[in-house]
């Protein structure tokens, strides 16, 4: 199975693995790994084979698919009740669900936020097969919806804690920079997920680094998740369905990262009628095509977007300054095809790219690009099988060159390429038990960086060496329905790293921390047997207890680790940083994290309450030296450090989510705490991520079928920040000094914005339906500092300055016009 | 280098946004302690070499820094093993080595410092400089953001072999113009310990870099450049110190404390000196901008 896995796969390492490779597969350090693989392939096996034997006796199986009816998508974790039986099950990630049930007549109603609900009246006598097609409620009918007090819950029909689904339409609703609606932009409205500040990119989780987040698109991950630094995302959200965040308790089948994982899933494209989405904004313009190749059987969807700020500036700028360029674009695609009633396959890629530019002198490219083949099979009624294959890379490519006659120049690239086979097998066994299992094999090409120096005709080369990693991980997860009270989602993840040879391993010598290590031995590795392994046994546990109706009590434990690392010393990563493997230099990281809380809908309130609580022990966090070198640097693990985290907070959300008036208001209590010898004079310090106070709200009130008005606010104490006490004055240089060696012993000004927008339907014909959307962002222009540095005034050089950055320095009104058709 | 395209990307980007903007603001800035560090470099030049000896301040106290007047100073010249011991004179410590020069090129130079009981030491070697061809300048017209005025131009190139390390200072009418950051050149490149640039005439940043364009040169300024050699432990207390000094933006670094390298070489020893001691061979030339 997994060599026709493998072979199905065209990747040769992958392939080498199973047959290919002789010198490969004679290694005895194959041994773990296959073990991993074959614990899981029997546990597939056996899943398989219990699946199709199980003929129960008097129970039938009631299965299908949930979908939008409008246009065919498949919809993730949509809700579906059995009534009288009392059975609620949710849909997998292709929208499939099964439930096992005696002969008998039922009421199935199924649910989805921002959907009608679908009631069917089921005479089951045999096994039965419902597609249930879900229609959009349109502004007018969302009082209907708060009449039949339809509860769209959320927290309390997941086993797990800390995890938070957005779709597409509830991202476009939050007022958005620039009246582009974004999907991260979204997410740091949630409790526990933070920024350092405007344009930064990418986002912290509960204490955790940027680098610590799997983002996955379609299951291939996503290495850098920002356009223009950190204003925009990379996802479309023209072509994204849905979002789902979680930041504990993650279930078995995602590892890898440490802190979170992001699940977004593209659109599959509409399977009944050829749709055009669009929309023209400030920053830049959106179009997406979509439409069946075959109604009901087969859909695409092609969606680009292409910023042009340099553009429209153009005009105003002078001669000099129109050789400037500074945009991105990108452009993501899906086809699917619905082979028959048990195969379908799914292929998506996507391309980015932000580019910058000043004449032919300089030009810096960097994005990411991704792949994904997916299979879904359903061996019967109860045992779904999807096999993923992707490839994912990020690179950059920096140029540098002169407008003298003699040219000189400088060209560097980088990139990390990664390629993954994820096979996962869900029975749904009974009513009571759904089981996941899988397993995740995943090859790392890190390519560090290539420098071409070229003077007078002179030309110089500096090459980092290539690293190599790969990840093998088994999983299985029992989802359990002991009783009605209580529910367990248990599972286990068994993670191999493996750093790989074909590269040279440095050896250093221990010395004081802090201190660059000194090189010990330089050891070439010719071939691409393992340097250095570790396997980790990740338990995974979530549970549940009903307390009284719709008031659920959560617990929740997950072990997680890391094997790559984003080398960056900066306030906010930058697109030239770097991602490193772990290597005998480097340990992976590992996190346990621990959470609790509640969650109620009070009676007669249409609210969703909760408090979740974590406690975050993070061991083995890279860390930097004073002053590391970061840039090609051929040693670079001898800057490199290792230490010791932990967070903890509390958040509360209050979210309500029907009715003319929707929105949530969440606060976050948190602490972000780092301990790395070396560093700080050996004690705790805050990470930079920290913020003790995080409040979001979000309202959102429509007036009647042509407005609806938004607004969000945001408040969070000012990130820790390293002040200097004293200088050096030396050679005429004010060198700004810390005579504590303390780190993070003060705060920048406390951060707080509010965004308003509103949005006028224009035309709404059946064949052509328009929408503008009126925006203004940092409405009270406040100047949130990003950062406070200090500096010699230039033409005093005996006054000392402390000067405060802000990116968002006023008011950023913006006009966006949609349209579809 | 990465630095410099992170910076680079920063500024395009912080235009970009339009909105950005910097203020300089009132910061109840915190009190530290009075370090002891030593501002000592010996140069290749004749007359009078000086070392500082000093007491920190606060980082915006308008007041220059307390000298240390009660410690015994002596440089020694390791190879040659000559000593020259400084006096205290006016706020620093000084030794007039009349026409002949302390520092030559290739010898390795020792610190000691006797102070309250204690010794300490530091050493560095004075490396061969780089080649100063010419400084040249002309009248540019307002372009775009470049304001009108002189800009001069550095050409200077790496001599042949080795990594050699250049600290590049320019200075306006005699004074360190702060206009135009300290730069560094490796091999007249931005490169590392990797030699890649062998000999390369310096690049343009370094051709350009002597010039602010928000400041350009006036008819009549005169416009020095001065190379000072570094050794490699040298270069890299300079290169932290830009760091330090240049640490804004989207892309800011924590602040971290620059090196130092006098060792307290008495047993037991628990006062620290802070600062640098580096050697430097030097080389310039000056422009009439006209």
């Amino acid at each position: 199975m997994i060599r026709q896995l493998m072979r199905f796969s065209s990747v040769p390492f992958l392939s080498s693995l199973g047959s290919g490779n002789p010198d490969l597969n004679s290694q005895k350090w194959l041994v773990p790994s296959k073990k991993a693989l074959r614990f899981c392939v029997a546990c597939m096996f056996m899943l398989m084979a219990i699946g199709s034997s199980q003929a129960q006796t008097g129970k039938f199986s009631l299965s299908g698919y949930v979908k939008d009816e409008s246009n065919g998508e498949v919809l993730i974790n949509a809700t579906i009740t059995i009534q009288p039986a009392g059975i609620a099950v949710m849909t997998n990630s292709y929208g499939y669900y099964a439930v096992t049930l005696p002969a008998g007549k039922y009421t199935m109603i199924v649910s989805y936020s921002g959907f009608k609900t679908y009631q069917k009246e089921i005479d089951l006598k045999g096994n039965t097969k419902i597609d249930a097609s879900l229609n959009v409620t349109a502004g007018k009918d969302m009082q209907e919806v708060v009449v039949t007090g339809e509860k769209r819950l959320r927290r309390t029909n997941t086993v797990g804690m800390g995890i938070q689904q957005l779709s597409a339409a509830q991202i476009k609703k939050i007022p958005a920079f620039m009246g582009e609606p974004d999907v991260v932009k979204a997410l740091l409205t949630l409790p526990g997920i933070t920024t350092v500040g405007e344009g930064a990119a990418g986002f912290n989780v509960r204490g955790g680094n940027v680098d610590e987040n799997l983002i996955i698109m379609d299951e291939a991950p996503v290495y850098n998740s920002s356009h223009l630094l950190g204003f925009f995302s990379v996802f479309n959200p023209d072509a994204v369905k849905n979002v789902t965040m979680y930041k504990s308790a993650f279930p078995a089948e995602y590892g890898g990262r440490t802190s979170s994982v992001l699940d977004i899933r593209m659109k599959e494209g509409n399977n009944q009628k050829f749709a055009v989405n669009g929309g023209i904004g400030n920053v830049f313009s959106r179009l997406s095509v979509e439409g069946p190749l075959q109604k009901d059987r087969s859909s695409f969807i092609v969606a680009a977007r292409r910023s042009y700020i340099d553009v429209l500036a153009k005009p105003f700028l002078n001669a000099e300054d129109r050789n400037s360029t500074m945009y991105f674009y990108d452009l993501t695609a899906k086809v699917n095809y619905e082979l028959n009633e048990k195969n379908t396959l799914y292929l998506s890629g996507y391309f980015g790219r932000d580019v910058f530019g000043f004449g032919d002198q300089v030009n810096f490219k960097w994005g990411n690009t991704t792949a994904t083949m997916r299979w879904n099979h359903l061996f019967n009624r109860k045992l779904f099988l999807n096999t993923s294959v992707y490839y994912s890379k990020y690179d950059y490519a920096l140029k540098f060159k002169s407008d003298d006659e003699i040219p000189q120049g400088y060209d560097w690239t980088s990139n990390i390429q990664t390629y993954g086979v994820k096979p996962s097998l869900t029975w749904f066994a009974s009513n009571k038990h759904t089981v996941k299992t899988g397993v995740n094999v995943i090859y790392y090409n890190f390519y560090p960086g290539k420098g071409v120096a070229t003077s007078e005709g002179d030309k110089a080369e500096i090459a980092l060496k290539r690293r190599y990693g790969s990840e093998m991980a088994a999983f299985l997860e029992d989802t359990w329905k002991l009783n009605p009270k209580w529910q367990i989602q248990a599972g286990v993840r068994l993670n191999q790293y493996q750093y790989l040879g074909k590269t040279s391993v440095y050896h250093f010598r221990d010395t004081t921390a802090n201190v660059r290590k000194p090189l010990d031995r330089e050891e070439v590795v010719t071939s691409k047997k393992p340097v250095t392994d570790w396997l980790f046994f990740e338990p995974r546990l979530s549970l549940r207890y009903e307390m009284k109706k719709n008031t659920f009590f959560k617990l929740g434990y997950s072990r997680s680790t890391q094997y790559i690392h984003l080398l960056s010393n900066t306030a906010s990563p930058t697109p030239v940083d770097l991602y490193f493997p772990s290597t005998n230099n480097i340990k992976p990281s590992l996190t346990d994290q621990y959470s609790a809380g509640f969650v109620t809908l009070p009676n007669g309130w249409p609210v969703e309450i909760s408090v979740e609580t974590f406690y975050k022990k993070m061991d083995d966090l890279l860390d930097y030296i004073d002053n590391a070198n970061l840039d090609l640097n051929q040693f670079v693990e001898a800057d490199l450090l290792t230490g010791k985290g932990k967070s903890y907070g509390l958040e509360l959300e209050v979210k309500k989510e029907t009715g003319k008036w929707q929105g949530w208001v969440n606060y976050t209590l948190s602490r972000s705490l780092r301990k790395t010898d070396g560093i700080s004079n050996n004690e705790w310090y805050l990470s930079r991520y920290d913020r003790t106070h995080v409040i979001n709200s979000c309202a959102m009130y429509t007036l009647n079928d042509k407005w609806s008005f938004s607004a969000n606010f945001t408040y969070g104490s000012g990130t820790p920040t390293t002040f200097p006490d004293t200088r050096l004055d030396i050679q005429g240089m004010a060198i700004p000094y810390n005579s504590t060696n303390k780190r993070s012993e003060f705060r920048l000004p406390a951060f707080h914005r509010l965004d308003v927008s509103a949005t006028m339907k224009g035309r709404q014909d059946k064949k052509f339906k328009t929408e503008w959307v009126f925006g203004i962002y940092n409405l009270y222009a406040r100047q949130n500092a990003y950062s406070i540095y200090f500096r010699q005034n230039k033409d005093d050089p005996s006054k000392k300055e402390a000067v405060r950055l802000s990116i968002i320095g006023s008011l950023i009104p913006s006009v966006t016009w949609n349209f579809k058709f | 280098m990465r630095t410099k395209v992170i910076k680079y990307i920063s500024v395009v980007v912080l235009g970009a946004s339009l909105t950005a903007c910097e203020r300089v603001i009132d910061l109840d800035m915190p009190k530290g302690e009075a370090l002891p560090y030593v501002d000592a470099w010996i140069t290749d030049q004749p007359e009078v070499q000086t070392i500082k000896f000093l007491k920190a301040v606060e980082y915006q106290s308008a007041g220059a820094p307390e000298a240390v007047s009660d410690a015994t100073i002596t440089l020694t010249d390791v190879t040659a093993g000559t000593t020259y011991p400084f006096t205290y004179q006016n706020g620093a410590y000084n030794y007039d080595a009349g026409s002949a020069a302390i520092g030559i090129v290739g010898h390795t130079y020792k610190l000691s410092i006797d102070w309250k009981g204690e010794q300490f030491e530091a050493t560095d070697e004075l490396k061969r400089p780089s080649i100063l061809d010419s400084i040249t300048g002309e009248f540019k017209e307002e372009k775009g953001d470049d304001k009108a005025g002189y800009y001069a131009k550095l050409y200077a190139h790496d001599p042949v072999g080795a990594v050699d390390y250049c600290w590049v200072r320019t200075y306006r009418n005699g004074t360190l113009n702060y206009h135009v950051g300290e730069m560094l050149a490796a091999d007249g490149s931005f490169g590392g310990d990797e030699g890649i640039s062998d000999g390369f005439a310096f690049i343009p940043p370094f051709r350009d870099g002597i010039t602010s364009d928000q400041e350009p040169y006036q008819k009549g300024d005169v416009v020095k450049v001065l190379l000072r050699s570094l050794s490699k432990p040298s270069h890299q207390f300079i290169e932290q110190t830009i760091e330090q000094l240049t640490s804004g933006g989207l892309f800011a670094k924590v602040l971290m404390n620059v090196p130092a390298n006098v060792k307290n070489m008495s047993p037991g020893g628990a006062t620290k000196i802070y600062g640098w001691f580096g050697t430097v061979a030097e080389v310039s030339a000056s422009k009439k901008m006209e």
